[in-house]
């Protein structure tokens, strides 16, 4: 029983985590499934759906899990294709296909063969959250960086999705920072023009996983081709003024600065705010958060939890991650109660107290209900919001102390 | 690294057959990992002295987690051999097919091959291939060459058939091919001779011809296989015989 959620609905799946980064990438992206795993990513887990004209699902039946899809699945593919064309074709496995066995990689290899164009498959099953299928999907791509023709690109951005809580403006940030700081060509991993800029990959100047699904495929990249990375995203304007000064030294071309993965601001010094926060929400984002508020706002106690992957060497001793809504309110009930709780808002419902709560949506978490509320935090934006929740969280407390 | 799936009508001896065939290689002194892919969780018995290893499925039941080591799914049986059970579900409920896909995974996961360098992995799989599942052992690289087991009786041969085209039908996708027929005999009458036109029609050819012996069911009451038991009989001479063939082959290739 301990698996059941009642506050806490299901997350984003492994297959949606995989549409999300092709989504603007120009292939053609085919759900394998009757027709529900298609309008849970199109109607919950993506808000860029109506910019993309090739992702639909193969609307399988009753009696093509009896005698297997591999046929009708390649005959609708094939067809499909003809129609509406596209860079690459993406085949997303789903429960009922999986659990039917169906042989994607079989399949995969005879569309390939057939239409003449790459056909990507990442293994998902709808048993994952998103951020397992991001990770597949990013190493897929990567695979595929063998096949492309050397092109541009110095930075390669990895793990901004909408999922990620990632959004066309932010990326546009992000871009923008990056070539004040002497990028020429800074990649956003799920822009359109990736495909060809995965040439570029082997000689880039620097990675960024901006998200945790990015974090495994920066380290290997490090050990396959020495590429530095960093973790991370500047939130808040202390960060921003510290990225940009590491990133110019990095992207200088006398540089032989090694980018250090992923380092904390140094906090100010003096008296700390005598508040304990919890964060709930996806790790580098969370991180990210954390380091605002200890650095620029002098909070001395942050921890972070998620219910997503959590990667050990980026956590704090009191972090931890849940598997289920039971043993996230256990370990609240079991710690000295926060005075805040940040996250997307059906997480913070769960807490087993009454407490303040900072609401900020996730997609992956409660679709697209609260996405219009999203504030941005990407540099400078993320202090002034901050600046006056914390003013809010400030006040509440002395008014408690008052009324005691 | 031999890697080969035997498959067989239901019935026909495929447990048998795969488990004397894993004493051999052993004897031959080569690391072997034998998994079972049956609900009932019977292929590796006779190489752990009648006793059950806790099937795959079984642990994930009872843990609700994956293991986290081989050591935690596996025993180690005679000459060594590593036995694994994928398990399943009772008759009557779930998918035993997800069952055989969901251990290899776990089995991919942990690394089993890459850290227990074998010599040969035997898979011993349920009937028919009767569903993806079924099919999954002679998928992706995880068995490279399939052993079919029957006798002259039809329903054998007709299984047989079935086997042989669902084999077939990967072909265009690189996966297993049919090595051979293992004929086990049931005292038929021509069974040498229908056997050897069945294989001959299909362009396969007879790789062992084991003779009815009541050494088998003997040894099994022992909790053994005949290899084990006797290798000197005539019967354990011919699983010896085959593996040894199986092992020059691939030498050769």
């Amino acid at each position: 029983m301990s698996r059941i959620f009642h506050e806490v609905p299901a997350f984003a799946p492994d297959y949606s985590g995989v549409a999300s980064v092709l989504h603007d990438m120009g292939g053609m992206i085919v759900f394998c499934d009757v027709g529900g795993c298609y309008g849970n990513y199109a109607a919950f887990d993506e808000p860029r759906l109506g910019l993309a004209k090739r992702i639909f699902s193969i609307a399988f039946r009753e009696s093509h899990l009896v005698m297997g899809i591999d046929h009708m699945a390649k005959e609708k593919i094939v067809e499909s294709y003809k129609r509406v064309g596209g860079g690459f074709i993406a085949l997303l496995g789903t429960p009922t296909a999986t659990i039917i066995g169906t042989d994607f990689k079989g399949l995969a290899a005879e569309i390939e063969k057939e239409t003449g164009v790459p056909v990507i498959y990442v293994e998902t099953s709808g048993l994952d959250s998103y951020e397992k299928g991001q990770e597949k999907t990013y190493f897929a791509l990567s695979d595929l960086a063998k096949y492309v023709a050397a092109s541009c690109g110095d930075v390669h951005v990895i793990g901004a999705t909408p999922l990620d809580s990632w959004d066309y403006g932010q990326k546009a940030e992000m871009v923008e920072l990056l070539k004040r700081c002497g990028a020429k060509y800074p990649v956003i991993w799920g822009d359109a023009d990736t495909m060809e800029a995965l040439g570029s990959l082997e000689k880039a100047k620097l990675n960024i996983a901006v998200s945790v699904s990015g974090v495994k495929l920066a380290k290997s990249l490090k050990e396959q081709y020495g590429t530095p990375y960093r973790i991370g995203f500047p939130m808040g304007k202390e960060a921003l003024s510290q990225w940009e000064k590491e990133l110019r030294e990095i992207l200088s071309e006398k540089s032989d600065t090694e980018a250090d993965t992923y380092q904390s601001i140094e906090r100010n010094s003096g008296e700390g705010l005598d508040i304990r926060i919890l964060i709930v929400g996806e790790q580098i984002a969370s991180n990210m958060l954390r380091d605002m508020l200890c650095v620029e706002f002098g909070c001395e106690k942050v921890d972070v939890a998620s219910f997503f992957e959590m990667d050990p060497s980026l956590a704090q001793r009191e972090d931890f991650h849940a598997d289920t809504e039971s043993e996230y309110v256990e370990r609240l009930a079991g710690r000295k109660k926060y005075d805040v709780i940040i996250g997307d808002r059906f997480l913070t419902r769960a807490v087993p107290y009454q407490t303040k709560v900072i609401q900020i949506p996730c997609i992956a978490i409660s679709g697209l209900v609260f996405m219009r509320q999203s504030p941005v935090l990407f540099g400078e934006k993320g202090t002034l919001y901050f600046q006056k929740k914390i003013e809010e969280v400030l006040a509440d407390k002395k008014e408690e102390k008052t009324c005691v | 690294m031999l890697k080969l799936a035997v498959y067989g009508k239901g019935g026909i001896g495929k447990s048998t057959t795969t488990s004397n065939l894993a004493a051999a290689f052993a004897v031959l002194g080569k690391k072997v990992i034998q998994i079972g892919c049956d609900p009932k969780a019977d292929s590796t018995m006779n190489l752990l002295n009648g006793e059950y290893v806790q099937p795959v499925m079984r642990y994930l039941q009872e843990h609700g987690e994956e293991p986290d080591s081989v050591e935690a799914i596996s025993r180690k049986g005679f000459g060594g051999i590593l036995c694994i059970e994928t398990g399943g579900p009772t008759p009557g409920m779930g998918c035993a097919g997800r069952g055989i896909i969901t251990t290899f995974h776990i089995l991919e996961e942990l690394e089993l091959f890459e850290n227990y360098q074998p010599d040969v992995v035997l898979y011993d799989v349920l009937g028919d291939v009767v569903c993806g599942g079924f099919a999954a052992p002679i998928r992706e690289g995880y068995a490279e060459k399939v052993l079919i087991v029957t006798s002259g009786e039809k329903m054998a041969l007709y299984a047989a058939n079935n086997i042989n085209e669902a084999v077939k039908n990967f072909e265009s996708r690189g996966y297993a091919s049919v090595k051979g027929i293992i004929l086990n005999r049931r005292n038929v009458e021509n069974e040498r001779e229908i056997v050897e036109d069945f294989a001959k029609k299909r362009g396969l050819q007879i790789v062992a011809d084991i003779p009815r012996s009541s050494e088998i069911h003997r040894y099994e009451q022992q909790g053994v296989t005949v290899v084990e038991g006797d290798r000197e009989l005539l019967i354990s001479r011919k699983y010896l015989e085959l593996a040894d063939n199986l092992l020059n082959q691939e030498e050769i290739k």
